[in-house]
C-alpha cells in the first residue's frame, strides 16, 4: 500500500497479503460445510512506521485479533508476510521467535487475564528483562524497573513491585502489561482493545499514556478497536476491517468525517455519540442475515447499497487521494470494465490463495 | 440519604406517576467493622414508561442496587436499610404500594417476571446451555401461567422472538449456537414474556460490538413505546445514556452523585465526577482536542475517602471536601447533585441574585 500523504516514513513492520485461513468443524444446523475454511484474515496489507499509530477497526469475529496475533507471529501464516524493517520474517524456533518478540510486543485486551495471577510485578517484569539479556546484577535489574514503571506512570515504583495481580486495578494493571511489553525495548506495540475492558474515567489515562510512549520513544503501534471514536482520537491512520478484509483506509480524520464505505458509515452512526446529546435511537441500521458469499463484496448482504456486481464480483480498490482508498464498488468510476485492471495495480498484489 | 435541609418533603405531593421508589437504600458485604457498603443510602423513583440510566463505574453500586431492588442479592450481601416500594399499575396512591423488601417467598415469585424482570449482563452465562431456547422462552410462563397449553407457551415464544428480531427457526438453538447480541436478544424476549411493568437492564449491552449495540437499544426503545413498561438501564456508558434514558443518575462508591433529566446532566453537568464522565468520550466530530480523562483510580470501596469520596480526584476539592459529606442538594427542577463546591456556589448565586428567594425546595422526590 502507498504511504498516504503526511504518513511517510519507512515502515517498521509491514503486512504484505497477510492471509490466514482456518479449517471449521463440520457443524450440522449451523449451515457449515465439512472442510469448509474460512479466511479470518484476507490478504492485509497494512504498514506501520516508528512514531506513528495505525488504528484497525471492526466488529468482533471481523478477524482484527487475528491480525495482530500473525503480525506477532504467534500464529502460522497461510500466505503473505511480515516485513520486519523490510526483511520478511518467518521466525520458527525458540531463538528466532525471542529475537523477533524483542521487537514486536503485544498488549491484550485483559489486563486480569494476562498477567499471571501467582507471581509479584517484580517478577513479571524481571523475567522479560532476564529473557531478552537486558538485566545484568541486582542494582541495574532494580534501576531497569524503576524506569519502567515510571515510564508506564506507576510511580513509586516500590509501591507496585512487590504486589500480586489481584492487588491492582484494572488501569494498573494494564499499565504494567505495558511495562512488561516495554522491557523488551519494542519497535513495535500491538495494542489489542487495550482500553475496552477498563473503567471509562481511566480508559484516556493509559490512551493518553500510550499516546506519549508513541512519541517520546518512537514507537510505532497497532491499535485495534471496536470504538471508531477512539481511533480518531489516538491514531493518524485508521483501516477498517469487515469479515477479514481491509475495507476502508486513510488519514483518522479524513475517514471519520468523510467515510465512505458503507460500512464504514455504519460504523459511525451506530457509535454513540456525546455531541449527539438527546437524539433519540432512530431506525436499526441495516442488517440482513445471511454469509457472505466468496465472490463478491462480503458486506453485500447487509448493505443499503448494494447492486448486482456487488454480489458477483470482489470489489476493487478505488483511491480517493490523499491516502484515503475504499474497497467498495460505490467508489469505482467505471466499475464493471476497469475489474481486470485494477486487480493487478501493484499496490494491490492479490494474494495466491492455497 | 443523610439530613440536611434538602431532605425535607417540599409542598408538592409524591409523584403520582412512580412505578418503583427506592428511598434510603443501603447494602452491605459482609458485617461489622469490615462491611463494605456497596450501596449507601440510594434514592431513585423510577416512573411510568420512563427509562432512568444509572452510570458508574465498576464498583460504584450500581449492579448492586439491581440486584437490591429485585431481591436477588445473594450473601454475603445484605440489604440492611431502605425501602423499595412498587406502585402496581391503576393502584393509585391511594393504595400504599408493595414493599418489595418485605414480600413472603411465594409472593416474590410471583412479583419477579410478571411485574419486575431483570436482564443481566453475561448472556453468556445466563442462559442454560443445556437447554434450548423454546424451552427457557417457556419455562417462567410454564410457571407462572399453568392453565396455558403447550402450543400457546411456544406461540408466545415465537412472538417474543419475532418482538425482539430473531429468526423463529432459532427456537430449537442452544445457546452455543447463537451469537453474542442473539442470546443478548434472547435474554430480553426472556424478561418480556410476561409483560413486566419494570425492567431491570443490568449492562445489557456491555460485551457486544456497536453496531450489535445499536440494534438492541433500537429494540429496547421500540418495545418499551410499545408494550409501556419502564426500564431502568445500568451501564458504565454514559454517552449511551445521553441518547437512550430519560433521566440520568450517576453513581460514585455507592451513592447517587447526581441525577437529573438526560439532556441537562449532559449539557450542564454539574458534579465534577459527571463533568469528567463526560469529557471522558472521544468524539467522532468537532475539533481534536486532548482529553484528560479523570486523575487517579476509582476508590477501593473497603477503605472509602473521608469525606466526599470523589475528593481525591477531583480538580476543584477545598478543605471541607475531606471532611464533609456532600447530600444531594437542589440545583433545579428535577436536578440534584452531591457536591459541596456547587452547593456553596449554588447558595451565594442564590443570595447574590434573589434575596427574598427561599432556598429551593426539591420537586418532591427526594424523600418522603
Amino acid at each position: 500500500m502507498k504511504a498516504p500523504d503526511g504518513l511517510d516514513g519507512v515502515p517498521v513492520l509491514e503486512a504484505r497479503g497477510l492471509t490466514k485461513l482456518f479449517k471449521v468443524r463440520s457443524e450440522r444446523g449451523a449451515g457449515y460445510r465439512r472442510g469448509r475454511v474460512l479466511y479470518a484474515v484476507d490478504g492485509v496489507n497494512l504498514a506501520l512506521r516508528p512514531g506513528r499509530s495505525v488504528a484497525l477497526v471492526g466488529e468482533s469475529g471481523s478477524g482484527k485479533s487475528t491480525v495482530a496475533r500473525l503480525l506477532a507471529h504467534l500464529y502460522p501464516i497461510t500466505a503473505g508476510e511480515v516485513r520486519l524493517n523490510g526483511r520478511p520474517t518467518r521466525p520458527r524456533f525458540a531463538r528466532a521467535r525471542r529475537a523477533y518478540a524483542r521487537n514486536v510486543q503485544l498488549i491484550f485486551q485483559d489486563p486480569f487475564a494476562s498477567l499471571n495471577p501467582t507471581h509479584r510485578i517484580r517478577y513479571q517484569l524481571t523475567r522479560v528483562l532476564r529473557l531478552h539479556g537486558y538485566a545484568r546484577g541486582r542494582d541495574q535489574t532494580a534501576q531497569v524497573l524503576e524506569d519502567l514503571l515510571a515510564r508506564v506512570q506507576l510511580t513509586p515504583a516500590n509501591q507496585y513491585l512487590e504486589k500480586f495481580p489481584h492487588e491492582l486495578s484494572g488501569g494498573q494493571l494494564q499499565r504494567v502489561a505495558i511495562a512488561r511489553a516495554l522491557a523488551a525495548r519494542p519497535l513495535v506495540l500491538l495494542a489489542d482493545e487495550p482500553v475496552s475492558m477498563l473503567d471509562v474515567s481511566i480508559r484516556l489515562g493509559v490512551l493518553n499514556l500510550l499516546a506519549a510512549l508513541k512519541v517520546q520513544e518512537r514507537l510505532a503501534i497497532l491499535y485495534i478497536t471496536h470504538d471508531i471514536a477512539s481511533a480518531r482520537y489516538f491514531a493518524e491512520e485508521t483501516l477498517v476491517m469487515f469479515l477479514g478484509q481491509l475495507v476502508e483506509g486513510g488519514p483518522s480524520e479524513e475517514l471519520t468525517q468523510r467515510p465512505a464505505h458503507p460500512y464504514t458509515q455504519l460504523l459511525i452512526s451506530s457509535a454513540p455519540d456525546p455531541s449527539k446529546r438527546g437524539v433519540r435511537t432512530e431506525g436499526r441500521p441495516p442488517r440482513a442475515g445471511g454469509r457472505p458469499s466468496p465472490e463478491g463484496c462480503r458486506f453485500a448482504g447487509r448493505c443499503p447499497h448494494t447492486m448486482p456486481v456487488c454480489r458477483d464480483t470482489t470489489p476493487v480498490v478505488s483511491d480517493l487521494g490523499g491516502g484515503h482508498w475504499v474497497r467498495c464498488w460505490l467508489h469505482e468510476p467505471a466499475s464493471a470494465e476497469t475489474v481486470g485492471a485494477s486487480a493487478t495495480r501493484p499496490d494491490q498484489q492479490e494474494v495466491a490463495r492455497p | 440519604m443523610s439530613t440536611d435541609w434538602t431532605a425535607r418533603p417540599s409542598a408538592t405531593p409524591a409523584d403520582a406517576d412512580a412505578v418503583l421508589e427506592i428511598r434510603g437504600l443501603r447494602v452491605d458485604y459482609g458485617a461489622g467493622a469490615h462491611a463494605i457498603h456497596a450501596v449507601n443510602g440510594v434514592d431513585l423513583t423510577l416512573h411510568r414508561g420512563e427509562v432512568l440510566g444509572v452510570a458508574g463505574e465498576s464498583g460504584s453500586g450500581k449492579s448492586t442496587l439491581a440486584y437490591a431492588a429485585s431481591r436477588l442479592l445473594r450473601p454475603p450481601g445484605r440489604t440492611v436499610a431502605g425501602e423499595v416500594t412498587y406502585y402496581p399499575a391503576g393502584a393509585g396512591r391511594q393504595e400504599p404500594g408493595i414493599d418489595v423488601l418485605a414480600l413472603p417467598p411465594e409472593r416474590l415469585r410471583k412479583f419477579r417476571w410478571t411485574e419486575l424482570s431483570v436482564v443481566f449482563q453475561a448472556a453468556m452465562s445466563s442462559l442454560n446451555p443445556v437447554l434450548n431456547v423454546a424451552t427457557q422462552l417457556t419455562d417462567a410462563l410454564e410457571a407462572h401461567r399453568p392453565g396455558m397449553t403447550r402450543r400457546q407457551c411456544l406461540a408466545r415464544a415465537r412472538e417474543l422472538l419475532e418482538l425482539v428480531n430473531i429468526d423463529v427457526a432459532r427456537l430449537s438453538a442452544y445457546p452455543h449456537q447463537l451469537s453474542g447480541g442473539q442470546r443478548q436478544r434472547i435474554m430480553i424476549a426472556m424478561a418480556l414474556v410476561l409483560e413486566p411493568e419494570v425492567i431491570i437492564m443490568d449492562e445489557p449491552t456491555t460485551s457486544l460490538d456497536v453496531v450489535v449495540q445499536r440494534e438492541i437499544l433500537a429494540r429496547v426503545m421500540e418495545l418499551r413505546a410499545r408494550l409501556d413498561c419502564s426500564v431502568i438501564f445500568i451501564t458504565h456508558d454514559l454517552s449511551l445514556l445521553a441518547e437512550i434514558a430519560d433521566t440520568i443518575a450517576v453513581m460514585y462508591a455507592g451513592k447517587v452523585v447526581e441525577i437529573a433529566p438526560a439532556e441537562v446532566l449532559c449539557q450542564t453537568p454539574s458534579h465534577p465526577y459527571s463533568a469528567g464522565l463526560l469529557s471522558s468520550f472521544p468524539s467522532l466530530h468537532g475539533p481534536h482536542r486532548t482529553l484528560v480523562g479523570i486523575p487517579g483510580l476509582p476508590p477501593d470501596p473497603r477503605a472509602l475517602p473521608a469525606g466526599c469520596p470523589f475528593h481525591p480526584r477531583c480538580g476543584e476539592a477545598v478543605a471541607a471536601c475531606s471532611r464533609d459529606v456532600p447530600a444531594l442538594f437542589a440545583l433545579g427542577q428535577r436536578h440534584q447533585a452531591a457536591c459541596l463546591v456547587r452547593e456553596a456556589a449554588a447558595h451565594a448565586e442564590l443570595n447574590a441574585t434573589d434575596s427574598r428567594q427561599a432556598s429551593p425546595s426539591l420537586p418532591g422526590r427526594a424523600e418522603r
